[in-house]
């Protein structure tokens, strides 16, 4: 008797649907499984004669083959215990072979038949949805994504004996969502604790406000990495779109104990340690690295120098793309990694340069800033100086504006680049084409003039004039102002990237 | 200046040390006559050991010798001085262990020339840099030849000044003179022999070894009436470059600074122990031509006055300092808009009255 139950697989972000057949003939006792199975797969038919075998069903001395449909696709993941489980008990004619036929099933099971949550499950009963399926059966922990997908009745089961009960009897036991998931403890850095840096707290703004790439650079204890964690405080709410894609990043990483509702803007900080493949994602058994896990958020790079010049340089096609493609031997995937990039290095080793108190030579100066490449240098449209706050900022606390009224004013430059690129496949200053940015900021003849005044004196390449075009484009914006003046000229030309030549000066 | 083989190959050769080789040429008067000698004449000297003879006789025969030879004279402005040559360096004869050959790439100092040395920090101040170029260029132009190292920082801005004002300059190298070290003065590596000399102790081909460096010093103020220390910490090697030139009777001039100044501690130390006071470059002029100094030095008050400069740039110019200061403290002094400042320093930087030494960060500069 031949049955069939449907389950799925992931491949990147999204999922396959995969169809369990289990055959029970005459022939030699094996129980046998095909269909291009990875090592947890195969490992599969001894849990499943186990937990078969404790609830009452041990496996009859027969020619059993279990097939995983369509072969030519790679499955991987832990969820295929109880698809298996329950087509070899159709097959053996326990259960009806149609019972089941519109459900989608996924989940592992252990030796005691408890059943344990699964990754990847919301991009899987999304597929399951988008092929017609209403209607799945899951292990209780991942009931919370369950519930992002709309039209999907979900049954959850905690042990094999609460399914087998539900396929006799249609009884579902009632799991009340965990309250200690929903108790995440907000520990959201605001600007509103931080003191005094009121040119790198600007920055920030221009940042967020623009999407723009920060460099903050400055000696240790300057507060870099205080700066960068409030940056996400200030940026925009997650719109839907953007918490369902979390979601399914958070479920691929079984990240299950995070809810819908407390999801925030991602803020990852890397260990200057980190490889390139734990960066971009890949390895063994494909995961998604760290740029993914801070898609739609921030991704904080400290002691920028001290990263591995791999692992910087496979930022660089994700920067530009918003996404990373994987290729490996076995596999192809595409991985969403559109982020706010911001790093924070010291200006040599001792962190004083150029103050007189730097005792680095100039070899060793030129060595610390050779490990970034130019290239990557080219990415940040800001740059900053941060310094070390002085007594009296502690105490005088009038100027430590909250996160929340700096948010209002980036929402509102949000608001006028959504307006002004509605019909472009971008939104935001920082990713307008160079030919179209000179247009937006319609310069004035004397704002011509101020520019060629301001940098008469450096070699302004024709990258780094449209990068202070476009920063100056957001600083009009965060001043809600249709022309770009020279007021933000000069301040884009404040804030301009760190050029290599700054590091050769001293010979 | 073509010199013999015998003559090369004596003096690249590492199988003797300079005093032995000082030995030999005592002994047999030139290289000619002692690669003529049987090895048993000169081994019967007992001044070197008969496995480096060996050794020696090999290299002389060898053809990368003869490859070494041609390439080295293949360049006309390549040359040798031995210590018995006439153009020698008077001064050099008499040091503490003289060299036994110099590599000469242009022309050796004159009889005639007065041979001033400058040393100071790598990593030197805006007011270093400024003042090493400044004295190098009015040393020049009153017909001193400024010596150094070619090194970062001081040496080479001291070359710059004398080559800027079309005079003469010679560089002591730490490895040979066809090595360029460091790279980021090959500018000025390239135009010192046409206008002075790049000269080493060193056979060509030697890299710029950190035990070169306390041997070149000692020819640096070995060969230079004077020693003018600008920048140097406490405890650095421009330091003892001056003990050097005590040692060796020469005298030594500091460049003050402020107390607070890490890159004048040295040279204000050298100052405290006696050495004699940079107050102004004409001072020093006087002082080196045994002329009467003039009492007061108006020469930074004129500058400072003389500037053409608005009122606001004047300002602005005021903030700043011959150590990097940064737009943002100079605003918060200032009080000024950041555009408005950014414009100013931006005119400064025209005129040539400031130069930006990292982002945002600016040192006083006097235009030339």
């Amino acid at each position: 008797m031949l049955s069939q139950i449907r389950c799925g697989t992931i491949r990147g972000l999204t999922a396959t649907m995969v169809t369990a057949e289990a055959d029970v003939s005459d022939g030699l006792p094996v129980f046998d499984m095909v269909g291009s199975l990875s090592g947890e797969v195969k490992e599969c038919r001894e849990r499943v004669r186990t937990v078969l075998k404790a609830a009452g069903f041990p496996l009859p001395a027969r020619h059993i083959t279990v097939n995983l449909s369509p072969a030519d696709i790679r499955k991987s993941g832990n969820g295929f215990d109880l698809p298996v489980a329950l087509s070899v008990l159709a097959a053996l004619g326990r259960m009806d072979p149609d019972r089941l036929s519109d459900v989608f099933v996924c989940g592992e099971l252990r030796l005691s038949g408890e059943v344990l949550p699964v990754k990847g499950m919301l991009p899987m009963l999304l597929a399951a949805r988008e092929n017609g399926i209403k209607k799945c059966i899951i292990p209780v922990d991942n009931l919370q994504e369950a519930r992002l997908v709309p039209d999907m009745e979900p049954i959850g089961v905690g042990s094999f004996a609460e399914l087998l009960e539900y396929i006799d009897t249609g009884r579902v036991r009632e799991y009340c969502p965990d309250k200690d998931s929903e108790a995440i403890v907000d520990d959201q850095a605001d600007f509103g604790e931080l003191h005094g840096q009121a040119i790198p707290r600007r920055a920030c703004e221009i940042a967020a406000a623009g999407m723009h790439n920060l460099l903050m650079y400055g000696p240790p204890g300057a507060g870099k990495s205080m700066i960068a964690r409030c940056l996400p405080s200030i940026m925009p709410p997650l719109s839907d779109d953007e918490k369902l894609e979390l979601m399914k990043i958070y479920s691929i990483c079984g990240k299950f104990r995070i809810s819908y509702e407390n999801i925030r803007r991602p803020f990852r900080s890397p260990h200057h340690t980190t490889t390139a493949v734990a960066m971009s994602g890949g390895g063994n058994s494909l995961n998604p690295g760290e740029i993914t896990m801070a898609h739609n958020g921030v991704l904080f790079l400290d002691e920028l120098p001290e990263f591995k010049r791999e692992a910087l340089e496979a930022l660089r096609q994700p920067l530009e793309e918003g996404k990373i493609n994987i290729v490996r031997n076995r596999y192809q995937e595409e991985y969403p990694a559109d982020f706010l990039f911001v790093a924070a290095m010291n200006p040599c080793r001792c962190g004083y340069y150029p103050s007189e108190r730097c005792t680095c030579s100039t070899p060793s100066i030129r060595h610390y800033l050779s490990k970034i490449s130019e290239p990557l240098l080219d990415r940040f449209d800001l740059c900053v100086q941060t310094r070390r706050v002085e007594y009296g900022e502690l105490m005088d606390k009038s100027n430590n504006e909250s996160s929340e009224r700096i948010r209002e004013r980036v929402l509102r430059a949000h608001d006028i680049q959504r307006e002004r690129y509605r019909d472009k496949p971008y939104t935001f200053n920082s990713q307008a084409s160079s030919k179209m940015i000179e247009e937006y900021c319609r310069l004035t003849k004397a704002t011509r003039e101020c520019i060629g005044e301001l940098f008469a004196s450096e070699e302004l390449t024709a990258r780094g004039y449209y990068r202070i075009l476009k920063v100056s484009r957001t600083i009009a914006d965060l001043a809600g102002k249709k022309d770009v003046g020279q007021e933000h000229i000069a301040e884009a030309g404040f804030f301009r990237s760190l050029d290599r030549r700054f590091w050769e000066v001293v010979r | 200046m073509n010199r013999s083989f015998d003559e090369f190959a004596f003096a690249v050769t590492k199988c003797m040390d300079r005093n032995e080789k000082r030995a030999l040429l005592t002994a047999f008067k030139t290289p000619a006559g002692f690669f003529g000698r049987t090895d048993k004449t000169i081994l019967g000297m007992d001044i070197i050991k008969k496995e480096s003879l060996s050794i020696l006789r090999e290299e002389y025969g060898s053809r990368l010798m003869a490859e070494r030879y041609r390439e080295y004279f293949s360049d006309p402005l390549n040359g040798i001085s031995f210590i018995y040559d006439e153009d020698f360096p008077v001064a050099l004869r008499h040091i503490h262990n003289p060299p036994v050959a110099l590599f000469v790439s242009g022309r050796l100092p004159d009889k005639k020339e007065r041979l001033i040395a400058m040393v100071g920090a790598r990593r030197c101040s805006g007011y270093g840099r400024l003042f090493s170029e400044k004295i190098g260029k009015e040393l020049a132009e009153n017909g001193f030849s400024v010596v150094s190292g070619m090194a970062m920082g001081i040496d080479g801005y001291s070359h710059r000044g004398a080559l800027m004002a079309g005079g003469k300059t010679y560089a002591f190298l730490g490895s040979g003179t066809d090595i360029c070290y460091p790279a980021c003065n090959r500018d000025i590596y390239e135009q010192i022999p046409h206008s002075g000399a790049l000269i080493s102790e060193f056979p060509p081909g030697t890299g710029p070894l950190k035990q070169n460096f306390p041997d070149r010093n000692r020819l640096i103020s070995g060969i230079s009436e004077s020693v003018l220390v600008i920048e140097a910490r406490e405890r650095s090697g421009s330091l003892i470059t001056a003990d050097l030139a005590l040692d060796q009777g020469k005298d030594v001039y500091a460049l003050p600074g402020r107390i607070t100044d890490p890159l004048s501690a040295g040279t204000n130390r050298l100052i405290w122990q006696g050495a004699g006071m940079i107050r102004s470059s004409e001072s020093l002029i006087m002082a080196l031509k045994m002329e009467e100094e003039p009492l007061v030095s108006e020469e930074l008050e004129q500058a400072l006055s003389e500037l053409n400069l608005e009122k606001d740039e004047m300002v602005v110019y005021s903030c700043f300092d011959f150590y990097a200061k940064s737009i943002d403290e100079v605003q918060k002094e200032t009080g000024m808009t950041l555009l408005m400042l950014l414009r100013i320093v931006a005119a400064l930087c025209c005129k040539g009255y400031l130069k930006e030494v990292f982002m945002n960060h600016y040192v006083r500069n006097i235009p030339v």
